[in-house]
Parts: C-alpha cells; sequence; structure tokens
C-alpha cells in the first residue's frame, strides 16, 4: 500500500515537471516566433499548432500533484459544518465519486486518442502531426490525475492523513 | 420521430447559417414533422472545424457543416478542390464537383458519414494593407493562412504565411503584425475589414465548399420514404444555395467599396506569378493524396479546356 | 424538465464538496446521458482537448508565470512605495492600487482571471503585511480584474464581434468608457467603506513633501516599462494579443535579473507556482467549458429564450429578465462560454428590442464578468483564494459588494447607452 502512495506522489511529481517544461517550451517558441515574424520576415507554421499541444500538458500534467497539495478548489460549505465523523464520511464519499469521474474523464481522452490512431487522424495544420500522440500525452495526464485521486482515498481509508487538515481549510483547499 | 442536433461554426447572419435554418425547416416539412433539426449556430455545441468529421462520425452531434478544407485530415482527397488556381469561377467549380463530388462522398462514407449538399464559399481573395503591384509585393509579406494549400503556395511566392489563432487575426490586421490575410468577400465584410486594410485583390485563387454531414446510423434510422423525400429536398435546395452564395459576392463588395476598400482584379503580372506558383503545389498535394487527386485533376481540365 | 435535473445535480455535486472542476463534468455527463441519446464520452473528450488546446488561452498560464517571476522582485514594495505618496491621503489608500494596477494590466490582458492573478500576486502580500482590511483587499482584487474584459483588447469582445459582425475596433472603443467608470466606482466604494469605518485601513502616513513624492515615482519606473513593453509590443505590431504575455514574461526576468534576484532556484520557484495554478485553474475551465456544451445540447439557452420571447416584455424589461438570466448561469459558467452559448439566442431578442449591437457586446462583458466573482465557480474568487488561502465562501462575500457595484453599474449603462456608445460614434 505504501508502495502504491509512493508511486502516485512520484507520478504527480513527474506530471508536474513535464508541465513546467511545456510550459517553459511555450515561452521559447512565442519568443522565437516574435522574433523571427517581427525581425526576419519569416514565421514558423508548427507554433500555433504546438502552443495547444504545449498548453494543454501546462494546464493538466500538474493537476495529479495539484491534487495531492489540495489545490483544486472545492466548495466546502457543508463539509466545514458537519461534525469530524460526518465531513469524514462525506469526503470519502467525495472522493469516491471524485475517483469514478476522473476515471471516466480519462477513458474520454483515451478513446479520443485510440480512435485518432485508428482513423489515423492527422492534425491539418500543414505539420500534419498524427494527433494520436499528443492526445496520448494528454491521456497520461489524467491517468494520473485518476491515481492520485484514489492514493487519496487510500489514504483517508487508511487514516493516513487526518481528515481534519484537508476540511478546515487552513491551507486553501 | 428523430430529433436531430445541428452544430454551424458560423455566426447568426452568415448566409451558410441562414441555409441551414432553411434546410431544417423543409426538411420537418417533407417529413411532416417526423424529423425535427434543431440548428445551433455561432460554434455553441463547441464542435471546431477540423474535429467535424470525428464528431459527426462518432454521432456526437447527427448533422454539422464543415469546411471541406478542413477535414483532410481525415479526409486528404477533400483537399483537391482548393488547389490554388485550379478553379477560375463557379462555373469551374460546378464541373470540378461533377468529376470528384462521388470521391469526396465515398472518403467521407468511409467515415459513416452522408453528404446531404456542398455550398460552395465564395472564392478566397487576398486583402492586403499595402498595393501589391508586382510579384516583388508578396516578398516578405506576412499573410494569415490557415491550411497547408495556401500555406505552400504563399511560400512559393516568397511571401510568408503566418499561422494565428483566430481571433488574433484583426488586432493584428490592426496593428500590422500582418501586413495581409485570404478570406472570402462576405467574411471580409462582415468583419470590417475597410477599417484595417485598403486594398482587396479580386484574385479568386483558392476555393472551398462546405459540406452538410450527417451521421450515416442517424440517417438509416428514417423511414424510405422520408428518406427519399429529404434527398429530393436537399437536390432542390443546393442549386439555390449556390445561387445564394454567388450573389454574396456581389453584395460584399459593394460594402467593402463602400467602406473605403480599394477592390480591383490583380495586375496580369501578378496573375501570371501567382499562376505560376501554384503549379508546384498542386504536385506536391497529388503526391500526398494519390493519383485519384491526378486523374480527377486532369479530367477537369480537359474539360474546362486548359 | 431538464433544466430541473442539472440544477439539482449542481447542487448535489458542488454542494457535497466534490472539486468544482469535476463536478462540472458531473453536472454536464448526468444531463447528457438521462436527456440525449449521444455518446457523451466522446463529447467529453473531444471537448477537453479542444478546449485546452486552444492557443487563444496561451497567455493565461504565462501571465501567471510572469506574475510568479515579479513576486520575487522588488517590484511589489516599488509599486506600493511609488503609489503612496499619491493615493495614501485619499480614504481607502492603498487598496486603490488594485484598482488602478488592474485597470493598468487590463490594458495589457486580454482576461480577467489572468489580471487579477497578475496584479493580486503582487498586491495581496503587501496589502495584508501593511495591516489592510482582508476583505476588502481579496473583494477589489476580484472585481478590479473584471476589467481586464472590459478594457480592449479583450478576448471576450473578438469572440463577440467575429459572431455577430459587429466591428472589433469599434467594441474595443467602446469598452474604454465604461471600463473606466467601472474602475472610478469601485474606488469610490472603497472610499465610502473606508470613511465609514476608518479602522479598515492603517492610520494615515504623515503628508510626504512633493519633492519626496515627485523622487516616489522613480520607483514605479521599472514596472511603468514592463507595462509599455507588453502594450507597446502589441500595439506596435511585433505580437499578437496572445503572444503578448511572452514579453511581459521576458519583461519580468530583465526586472529580477537587473534585481540581482534572478536564480535557478527563483525560476523553479516561479515555474512551480505557475503550473500549480495553471492546473487549477485548467480542471476547472474543462469543466465549465464541456458544462456550457452540454447546456446548449440540451437546448435549454434556446428554452430560456423562447420562454422571454413570449413574455413580449417592453425593452427595459427585457434587460433586467437577461441581466438575471446571466447573473443565474454566470454562477456556474465562464463568460466567454456563457456568451458563445447564449447568443444565438439573445441577440436577436435584443436586436428586435432595438438595442444597439455594440452596446449589447459591453453589457454582456459586464455581466460575464460579474459571473466570474460569483459563487460557486468564479474565476476571479478561485484565484485570489488560490493567492491567500482564504475560505471560497470569505472571498465571495467580500466580493458581494463589488458585484453590487457592477450591478448597479449594468442599470446605468442601460439607463444611458451614450456612456458606452458615445467613443465609438467619434472613432
Ligand atoms: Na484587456
Ligand atoms: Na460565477
Amino acid at each position: 500500500m505504501t508502495l502504491f502512495l509512493k508511486i502516485a506522489d512520484r507520478l504527480a511529481l513527474a506530471g508536474a515537471i513535464i508541465a513546467g517544461t511545456c510550459l517553459c517550451l511555450l515561452v521559447v517558441l512565442d519568443s522565437a516566433e516574435i522574433i523571427l515574424r517581427s525581425f526576419f520576415s519569416s514565421s514558423l507554421s508548427f507554433v500555433v499548432e504546438y502552443n495547444g499541444y504545449l498548453l494543454a500538458m501546462a494546464f493538466l500534467g500538474g493537476t495529479a500533484r495539484t491534487f495531492r497539495e489540495d489545490g483544486h478548489i472545492r466548495v466546502n460549505m457543508l463539509i466545514q459544518q458537519l461534525p469530524p465523523p460526518a465531513a469524514r464520511v462525506l469526503d470519502i464519499g467525495c472522493t469516491i465519486v471524485g475517483f469514478g469521474l476522473s476515471v471516466y474523464l480519462c477513458i474520454a481522452m483515451c478513446r479520443l486518442a485510440y480512435g485518432s490512431y485508428a482513423h489515423d487522424t492527422l492534425s491539418f495544420f500543414p505539420s500534419r502531426t498524427p494527433l494520436a500522440y499528443p492526445q496520448a500525452a494528454v491521456s497520461v495526464t489524467l491517468a494520473i490525475l485518476a491515481v492520485a485521486v484514489l492514493a487519496r482515498l487510500v489514504r483517508l481509508l487508511a487514516n493516513d492523513e487526518p481528515a481534519g487538515a484537508a476540511i478546515t481549510g487552513e491551507d486553501g483547499i | 420521430d428523430e430529433s436531430w442536433d445541428m452544430a454551424l461554426p458560423w455566426g447568426v447572419n452568415e448566409f451558410h447559417t441562414v441555409d441551414a435554418k432553411r434546410f431544417a425547416e423543409v426538411a420537418e416539412k417533407v417529413t411532416e414533422g417526423r424529423l425535427t433539426i434543431a440548428v445551433h449556430p455561432g460554434g455553441a455545441l463547441g464542435i471546431k472545424g477540423p474535429e467535424t468529421v470525428r464528431s459527426v462520425r462518432d454521432g456526437v452531434v447527427p448533422m454539422a457543416d464543415a469546411v471541406m478544407l478542413q477535414t483532410v485530415g481525415e479526409v486528404p482527397i477533400n483537399g483537391v478542390e482548393s488547389l490554388p488556381y485550379l478553379i477560375s469561377n463557379m462555373d469551374d467549380l460546378k464541373t470540378l464537383h461533377s468529376i470528384a463530388r462521388q470521391d469526396f462522398e465515398a472518403g467521407l462514407a468511409a467515415h459513416n458519414i452522408k453528404v446531404m449538399y456542398m455550398v460552395p464559399w465564395p472564392a478566397n481573395q487576398i486583402f492586403s494593407k499595402k498595393e501589391l503591384k508586382s510579384p516583388e509585393d508578396f516578398k516578405g509579406l506576412k499573410i494569415r493562412t490557415s491550411d497547408s494549400n495556401s500555406t505552400l503556395f504563399f511560400e512559393a511566392l516568397g511571401a510568408t504565411p503566418v499561422q494565428m489563432p483566430i481571433a488574433d487575426v484583426l488586432p493584428s490586421l490592426a496593428s500590422g503584425a500582418l501586413d495581409a490575410t485570404m478570406t472570402s468577400m462576405t467574411t471580409a465584410a462582415d468583419q470590417k475589414y475597410w477599417e484595417f486594410l485598403s486594398y482587396g485583390y479580386l484574385t479568386s485563387h483558392l476555393w472551398a465548399s462546405n459540406a452538410m454531414l450527417l451521421n450515416m446510423d442517424a440517417w438509416n434510422r428514417l423511414s424510405p420514404e422520408d428518406q427519399t423525400a429529404l434527398d429530393a429536398a436537399s437536390a432542390e435546395l443546393e442549386p439555390q444555395f449556390w445561387a445564394v452564395s454567388a450573389g454574396e459576392d456581389e453584395k460584399a463588395i459593394a460594402k467593402l467599396r463602400e467602406g473605403g476598400m480599394t477592390v480591383e482584379a490583380p495586375s496580369a503580372e501578378l496573375i501570371e506569378a501567382m499562376q505560376e506558383a501554384a503549379k508546384p503545389v498542386w504536385d506536391t498535394v497529388i503526391a500526398k493524396v494519390g493519383p485519384r487527386a491526378q486523374d480527377i485533376v486532369d479530367t477537369y481540365l480537359a474539360e474546362v479546356g486548359r | 424538465m431538464a433544466i430541473w435535473i442539472v440544477i439539482l445535480s449542481a447542487v448535489l455535486l458542488l454542494g457535497s464538496s466534490l472539486w468544482v472542476g469535476l463536478s462540472l463534468i458531473g453536472i454536464g455527463v448526468i444531463g447528457l446521458d438521462i436527456f440525449k441519446q449521444m455518446p457523451v464520452q466522446r463529447l467529453l473528450g473531444q471537448d477537453v482537448w479542444s478546449s485546452l488546446t486552444s492557443p487563444e488561452l496561451v497567455a493565461l498560464p504565462l501571465f501567471i508565470l510572469m506574475g510568479e517571476i515579479l513576486f520575487h522582485t522588488r517590484l511589489a514594495d516599488q509599486l506600493f512605495r511609488g503609489l503612496s505618496p499619491w493615493v495614501g491621503w485619499l480614504p481607502g489608500k492603498l487598496l486603490h492600487v488594485n484598482i488602478l494596477g488592474s485597470t493598468v494590466f487590463a490594458a495589457a490582458s486580454g482576461s480577467s482571471a489572468a489580471t487579477a492573478a497578475t496584479i493580486g500576486k503582487i498586491t495581496l502580500p503587501e496589502l495584508r503585511q501593511r495591516g489592510y482590511d482582508s476583505s476588502l483587499a481579496m473583494g477589489s482584487l476580484a472585481a478590479a480584474g473584471a476589467l481586464g474584459l472590459l478594457i480592449p483588447p479583450s478576448l471576450v469582445l473578438i469572440v463577440y464581434g467575429v459572431l455577430t459582425s459587429v466591428s472589433v475596433l469599434q467594441l474595443f472603443a467602446a469598452g474604454i468608457v465604461p471600463g473606466i467608470l467601472l474602475a472610478l466606482c469601485m474606488s469610490m466604494y472603497v472610499i465610502l467603506r473606508d470613511v465609514l469605518n476608518p479602522s479598515l485601513t492603517p492610520a494615515a502616513e504623515p503628508r510626504i513633501p512633493m519633492r519626496e513624492r515627485l523622487k516616489s515615482i522613480l520607483s514605479l519606473v521599472p514596472l511603468f516599462l514592463l507595462v509599455v513593453l507588453v502594450i507597446g509590443s502589441m500595439y506596435a505590431g511585433y505580437a499578437t494579443p496572445s503572444e503578448a504575455a511572452v514579453m511581459g514574461v521576458f519583461g519580468s526576468l530583465v526586472i529580477a535579473g537587473a534585481q540581482r534576484v534572478l536564480t535557478v532556484s527563483l525560476l523553479v520557484k516561479a515555474i512551480d507556482a505557475s503550473v500549480r495554478t495553471s492546473s487549477m485553474i485548467g480542471l476547472i475551465l474543462a469543466g465549465a467549458l464541456f458544462l456550457a456544451k452540454a447546456l446548449a445540447f440540451l437546448s435549454i439557452p434556446a428554452q430560456v429564450g423562447a420562454l422571454v420571447e413570449s413574455m413580449s416584455l417592453s425593452p427595459i424589461a427585457l434587460i433586467c429578465v437577461l441581466l438575471v438570466f446571466y447573473v443565474v448561469l454566470g454562477c456556474f459558467l465562464d463568460g466567454t462560454s456563457m456568451i458563445v452559448m447564449t447568443l444565438p439566442v439573445t441577440f436577436p431578442l435584443i436586436v428586435n428590442a432595438g438595442y444597439d449591437p455594440i452596446w449589447f457586446g459591453v453589457f454582456l462583458v459586464l455581466v460575464a464578468e460579474m459571473g466570474a466573482i460569483t459563487p460557486p465557480v468564479g474565476f476571479n474568487l478561485f484565484v485570489v483564494q488560490n493567492l491567500t488561502g482564504a475560505k471560497l465562501g470569505d472571498v465571495g462575500r467580500a466580493a458581494l459588494p463589488f458585484f453590487v457595484v457592477m450591478l448597479v453599474f449594468a442599470m446605468f449603462i442601460t439607463i444611458f447607452p451614450q456612456v458606452v456608445l458615445w467613443l465609438p460614434s467619434i472613432t
């Protein structure tokens, strides 16, 4: 069990590192495009397209680790009003539903990527990139999110992490 | 009874939207109410151009209008009508469609899609900040393109094709980050291009049609009588929609001129240079699409006598 | 029917403290699963993909990165040192920096979340440290971020212009006067609160002689240059609006370098924090955009539109009804998708009632921005919550008076449309 939790945390960290790298690549690519277009009358035809892929990774790559750090927003008025045992039950319930939804979302993205693979879908931009690749990358980040939600459930059930810390909202949940 | 959603990326007043609403009304009438179509214009369903084939194939929406040029990621042959300087006018386009429509439809049928009707956009023209007199004026011209055919074409002319998201185009034309763009006269008039650009050139260098796509499973749920009635209705409407498209150009040109834009035919020198630049693009695209594309182009050229 | 199920599932999922992004996805999935015969999961996958790969959104994480880099410089301190002699004598004192800063930054940024995140990263810690009332600080920031869309460039106004064939230049011109007036109204409210309850701000600082005041301006130079760099790159035709944020990142690196704080560890910290904020916003954005599509598939805007049309209201009553409609919708959706989704329905109603399309664009941006500060789904609230760690309810309460200010302002431009239409008419 602790191995699973450790792996989940490592994956979340890896995702965040990838997101950070994508963010830096966005800066580099866009700077290059601005300079080339403004001063060299030239343009990198793939920038707009790859901006999109990098952006999706920058948005979703870190989502598992943000979840691990309770950085995602919840409307926690109810959970704060309940007595601790009831709050814990509600929190476990939310985490189960959250796990279900994150798995559903992950499968949705995997099916999209698989569809692109099966139909050989290329981007309509001049690069003609096979869309299956960037979509698979986004699917992986969503899989890592699902693992992180499951890890939270495991922790809650094992009382590993006091539910109270997550519920009081002291650190901005 | 069937009720279908139809996704349109075009604004409420765009003539393709008006056509689609008309089709929906007629469809309801000829099926005596057994089929209703809810038209969702303005991209409200979030289905963007390049995703239309996928969405209709997977049944996310039963119906959607797509620019053929944006479907080349899934059906490469659909890009053939948009080879630069292949088509000179709407009659040419009709000729091309009479040769290649079966190929377009077969390509989409492989994705479980039926084509209800096809309607062309008025031809793509060039709109520029500065005057374009000789081929030299293309050198380094930053022009926005959104597809690979025209990107190759403008590269061959020595211009700098630039890709950018649609929301950036107007501000960039205003600020000078772009020198020029290409689109139809109707879009130019709708978006009031005279506010940023002084010249419109009737190059008609690129043509593109929209195809109204329909999921085959949805189609098969209709009774044979309703299918026949619907086919007859689209066959009747399509020429009317083409006529609308042809009429839009004149109106748009008048509006652009009224706004203060110089709209004129390009010089003979310019046309020659553009036609020259177009030929290698054909070869590149045809090589990618395959031998059938070459057949279509050859047959077409023979028929229009070029 | 569908509308009630959607509301019920919204109350259940959001209310039970399920994470907001996942809740919004859940609400859409439930509604579509029950009422539509369609492959919902396919729509979801495709929609999340196409939403989060929209290159128009690139500016959002990049402006967040710029704010995170600036946070580690002395820029915030300089901003307050430079401005305090000028606004320190006014009731509300340095709280006006939130509003003034957002107004200026709005001219560089096309989005409100980016505006709130960037300005807030600089101002909120300073204001807290100086003993300002946190509620007033949070509320004024969340609300003033809204100016990001009203003052050009504005992503939403471009989308509106393209969808309705209204001139984008005229829309931009139309946003300026209301943007500045709204900023003034917010400042007036802050002044009023401080006059009524002086304990909200720290004691007045001693009056500073003019010589010192002029000297203090010097400390504003780096910020001034940064803003000029971002805005200038856009208007001089070097960068597009979605690229301008890169210039901001570049400028912030130069400032950090000039102040000798630019280190690898600073960069890692800034990137790390940006990834965290971006993923928080990204998941909710994906959910909100999907929910908007789900509502459109359920034809809910069309039904509401038909209902409104059947009431055959007077023009002014129509605006009041639409105001209520958008405020309710704004509780759950983000501004852009709300406008895209409802425009095909509301635009014809408005034009038939005789309203000017340019005016309606500005009105819509205003109501969309009100949605950014209403719970449970308000992006500016989330940004402030993320910056301060306060509870969502507290941030929402802090923003409520500013919501009322905006509501009154919306009525004001309805009664006096020339406030909006004057500038476009002379340009
Ligand atoms: Na702005
Ligand atoms: Na809201």
